[in-house]
């Protein structure tokens, strides 16, 4: 957009700000009203509901020329009318850039002299004078007129109005009336001949707009939509409005805010400078200043008896009782180095999920989502490969809700543990390893069917889990970077893997109960489960390689305290049975049972300066232990996270670690995260993988990467 | 021990006219006038939506939207939910008030579905990336401060009480000095200057859109500006609503989990 074209553009979409597209016609004034025109009537009750002494309101406009090309506008805009009714607006351009910092200062009084319009052109304060039939022009590829913004005063006198009909839309009583021009100079400034109205009978809010020209052909039609309650007077007020014409370009206005009857501007914020404009709808103070707030002298404009909104009952629970949300997040994952010609170079992850949350009762409450998967690799060869493509019910649960107790029902994840990377007690809902650590925890975490129930009595909170049948973690793919090098080596023997999981029945079936007691300095929990090892240890029984998954017992507990303002945390528990590997992992006996314990402590504090710091012994001592067993003893980890906002937490740098002992593995993973806006965060990361090549990260040197992630929330 | 609530900032917010009725004529010391406001009546309870508009040197905005239940009887309890952006959605802190002791703080992290204690924060960390710093959200002893001479001033055509607060010693505050202004027809807040340890003047608030709800003066906004970094906060009061049939268990580890967003 050019900058002369700006300034047209402008008066274009200023038209839009005037919160006035449903006044378009009113009397502002109508006190005049003749008592027994009830056209009239009804215009003035439209007035008296519409009726402000002030409104702030930020719009972003949206327009659609006939071709289908697009452009958006971003306007800030104030309003204030004096008690005289004397009404002044100012509109500021936010973006695009070519239109940044222009304005449009309009002046009306009720005797309609002195009318006019400004429009200041940024970068060469050009400003530009309208009045009279120059308004009834369309502007640049808008479908508003210059005379579209501005409010109709004593309207009686220049416009006259007739009631045609009462019709019933939506089970709403319309009332249908037609508005012509009556004074030479409202002749001169409407761009149609007659204009038909559609206004509520409940709240007197216009719905509809259509305009005719002087053969009765529909020229152009607004349509109001998006009933929402301004604030903070509590007033309803559409807030969407479409303009389309005949020759098929349209423009949408949109309000992404409206105060009405907030803080009262002064005469100050309506000059026609950018400093002065930006300062009317409360953006940045260039420092303390002298000027006060005051309590309006007006005090509260009264909008009358607010006439709930009729809507069919479906639409009534959809809206009341249905919330949507939902992410998309893509990934794009690279290779550092190339190690080999077989190694998956490129990764491309894309992963969209949309939940409903549904109000059945008071007590229950409905949780549904679905995910979809779309995962693909590209080799050293340049060959693009799917990983993964699926769409999933996700989390599908009912949650049912009583006195001191809670209970939910269905497909869900659960995260037992006081502790934060690694929860010992946790071992019911899997996590996907298909992607190592490059996922947060929160996004490896699958859902599975169980009941689960909270009983809360005083400071305790009784916890009891039944996942009827077990569900392990889902295998990697084969041709995955992140599939233990082991598989590969057991393939390249000839040996089969058999994925065998145990059956999905009941008496494979999971439970576990934990009793939590929070006081005012410690919370501390204990708890018992019966499950499985969720990752599979692999048993050679030539000519195949099976998955082992042996039912286990577990004792935990777990505190977390507060010293001073550093979080101490921790957890312990002792598993029976818990299936390990040997040194010779191609002996038939490659797979012993031993009893564990795992345990985990760490502490968190945040320094001034929104610096954080997070520490966490990670150790498992095995019972009973034999040199035969792959691994130490008493194996120990160091798990760290370091991180640091900056600009209010918009951009965040964190460095996450691990390093296992003996043998030596370690993990590294700097991060920047930044928040492109309300909805949408970009981040990028490394991974760094290093140690012995018998280590755990050791094994997935080869894998070191850089990724580029974008989540978009709704 | 006596306690002042975020040096008149968000109990000011709901802060309204005094119950035991109308101010007395004349106040002969600051700390009258500061423990005055801040023992204002404020209803029993109350209930209120808000938005947060965070606006940086570049007039980027950001929002947030919150609700906020908080019961005024000792020991106070207070549960903020927050409702947008939607990676936040559902995440609630409840504060405890514990007479004599530290409050005690857990938040609900819904992603992570896990309850943590939490500590109440550094004092002058910003408070959710806004332009609070965690003290003015917290308790403070009003024998913390010492008070300057109580003066009257003009500000605009409002007539003021005006003095300042300075901390007995840095530890207690992260300001090394506060300015109040205190309207003196309605005896609400109406300017506060913020002041770092050196003596810079660098943050103000302005309380503004004053209503009478309930028969509460009720701040609708607060507006906080950091001029150092060019930043400020909006605070907007969407809904209040005082002296509800508020169920208590909203102030639990069960209610935090599923804290009302409408009422």
């Amino acid at each position: 957009m050019s900058q002369t074209g700006a300034v047209t553009h402008l008066r274009a979409t200023g038209l839009l700000l005037s919160i006035l597209i449903p006044m378009l016609l009113l009397p502002a004034r109508a006190a005049e009203a003749q008592e027994d025109d009830p056209a009239l009537e009804i215009m003035e009750k439209h007035a008296a509901r519409m009726a402000a002494r002030n409104e702030h309101y930020e719009i972003l406009l949206t327009i659609v020329d006939s071709k289908g090309k697009k452009e958006e506008c971003a306007i800030a805009g104030v309003s204030r009318t004096r008690q005289d009714g004397q009404r002044k607006t100012l509109f500021v351009f936010l973006a695009p850039e070519a239109v940044k910092d222009a304005e449009i200062l309009i002046i009306q009084n009720p005797s309609r002299e002195n009318e006019v319009q400004y429009t200041l052109s940024p970068g060469t304060d050009d400003v530009t004078t309208l009045t009279g039939a120059t308004l009834r022009n369309a502007f640049a590829d808008s479908a508003f007129t210059y005379r579209d913004i501005m409010l109709e005063q004593q309207a009686s006198e220049h416009s006259g109005y007739r009631i045609v009909k009462d019709e019933d839309i939506d089970g709403v009583t319309h009332h249908v009336l037609d508005a012509f021009p009556v004074s030479r100079s409202e002749k001169d400034e409407r761009e149609c001949s007659r204009r038909r109205l559609w206004i509520r009978s409940d709240n007197h809010l216009i719905t509809r707009i259509e305009h005719y020209d002087g053969n009765n052909t529909p020229v152009r039609t607004l349509v109001c939509s998006r009933l929402e309650t301004a604030k903070p007077a509590g007033a309803p007020r559409y807030t969407v409005f479409t303009m389309t014409t005949a020759n098929g370009s349209k423009t949408v206005l949109e309000y992404e805010t409206i105060i009405v009857n907030g803080e009262q501007p002064d005469e100050q914020d309506f000059i026609l400078t950018a400093e002065a404009a930006t300062k009317s709808v409360g953006e940045m103070l260039p420092g303390p200043s002298p000027v006060d707030p005051q309590i309006p002298e007006w005090g509260s404009i009264e909008f009358g008896e607010i006439v709930e909104f009729r809507q069919s009952p479906v639409t009534r629970f959809l809206s009341e009782n249905i919330t949507l949300s939902g992410h998309y997040h893509v990934r794009f994952y690279r290779d550092i180095e190339k190690d080999n010609d077989t190694e998956n170079y490129n990764e491309f992850r894309n992963n969209a999920r949309l939940k409903t949350e549904t109000i059945l009762n008071d007590s229950t409450k409905l949780i549904l989502s679905i995910d979809a998967r779309f995962d693909v690799d590209q080799n050293e060869g340049g060959l693009w490969r799917t990983e993964e493509d699926d769409l999933d019910l996700w989390e599908a649960y009912v949650k049912y809700q009583a006195p001191h107790v809670d209970v939910w029902v269905g497909s869900q994840v659960i995260r037992w543990g006081k502790s934060d990377e690694l929860n010992p007690t946790d071992n019911f809902t899997p996590e996907d390893f298909s992607e190592m650590m490059t996922l947060d925890r929160v996004e490896r975490k699958i859902p599975v069917p169980m009941a689960r129930t909270s009983c809360y009595l005083g400071d305790f909170t009784l916890q009891a889990i039944y996942l009827p049948y077990f569900v392990p973690a889902p295998n990697t793919p084969a041709e995955s970077d992140w599939v233990m090098p082991i598989l590969r080596t057991y393939s390249a023997m000839g040996l089969t893997i058999d994925r065998n999981t145990p059956d999905k029945n009941t008496k494979n079936s999971v439970y576990a109960a934990k009793v939590i007691y929070r006081g005012p300095t410690f919370d501390v929990g204990a708890s018992f489960a019966s499950h499985y090892n969720q990752i599979p240890a692999l048993r050679v029984l030539p000519p195949f390689v099976v998955y082992a998954y042996e039912k286990q017992q577990s004792y935990g507990v777990e505190f977390e305290t507060l010293l001073k303002n550093v979080g101490l945390r921790g957890e312990a528990v002792y598993t029976t049975d818990d299936l390990l590997a040997t040194n010779d992992p191609l002996d038939a006996d490659a797979v012993t049972e031993r009893d564990r314990l795992t345990f985990i402590i760490g502490a968190d504090y945040t320094f001034v300066n929104d610096i954080y710091l997070n520490m966490q012994y990670f150790a498992q001592l095995t019972d009973d232990y034999s040199s035969d067993i792959a691994g130490e003893e008493y194996s120990q980890s160091i798990i760290g996270t370091f991180s640091r906002d900056f600009m209010r937490e918009k951009l965040e740098l964190s460095l996450t670690g691990r390093y296992d002992f003996k043998p030596d593995g370690w993990f590294l993973a700097p991060e920047i995260e930044y928040q492109l806006n309300d909805f949408t965060t970009i981040t990028l990361s490394v991974g760094l993988f290093g140690g012995d090549e018998s280590s755990f990260f050791g094994q997935f040197g080869d894998n070191d990467q850089v990724g580029l992630e974008v989540k978009a929330s709704f | 021990m006596r306690k002042t609530t975020l040096l008149l900032t968000f109990s000011s917010l709901l802060a309204g006219l005094l119950a035991s009725g109308a101010p007395p004529k004349e106040f002969k010391t600051a700390r009258e006038v500061h423990a005055y406001v801040d023992e204002s009546y404020n209803g029993d309870n109350s209930s209120m939506k808000l938005t947060l508009i965070l606006t940086n040197k570049r007039k980027e905005k950001r929002k947030r939207d919150l609700t906020r239940y908080r019961v005024e009887k000792i020991p106070r309890k207070t549960i903020l939910c927050w409702v947008f952006p939607a990676d936040l959605r559902g995440t609630a802190t409840l504060t405890l008030e514990v007479e004599g002791k530290d409050d005690i703080q857990r938040i609900y992290l819904p992603a992570m579905k896990k309850i943590r204690k939490i500590a109440t924060g550094d004092k002058g960390k910003s408070w959710a990336g806004t332009d609070f710093a965690f003290e003015d959200l917290q308790e403070q002893d009003l024998d913390d401060f010492t008070y300057s001479e109580l003066k009257t001033v003009k500000l605009g055509d409002q007539e003021c009480y005006y003095y300042s607060m300075t901390p007995k010693t840095e530890d207690k505050s992260c300001y090394g000095k506060i300015d109040n202004w205190i309207r003196k027809d309605i005896m609400k807040p109406m300017r506060a200057g913020y002041y770092d340890k050196k003596g810079k003047f660098y943050k103000e608030l302005r309380f503004l859109d004053y209503k009478k709800i309930q028969d509460i003066w009720t701040a609708c906004r607060l507006l906080m500006i950091d001029h150092r970094e060019k930043h400020q906060t909006d605070f907007l009061v969407d809904k209040i609503v005082y002296n509800r049939k508020l169920d208590e268990k909203i102030f639990s580890t069960q209610g935090m989990l599923d804290v009302p967003e409408e009422f």
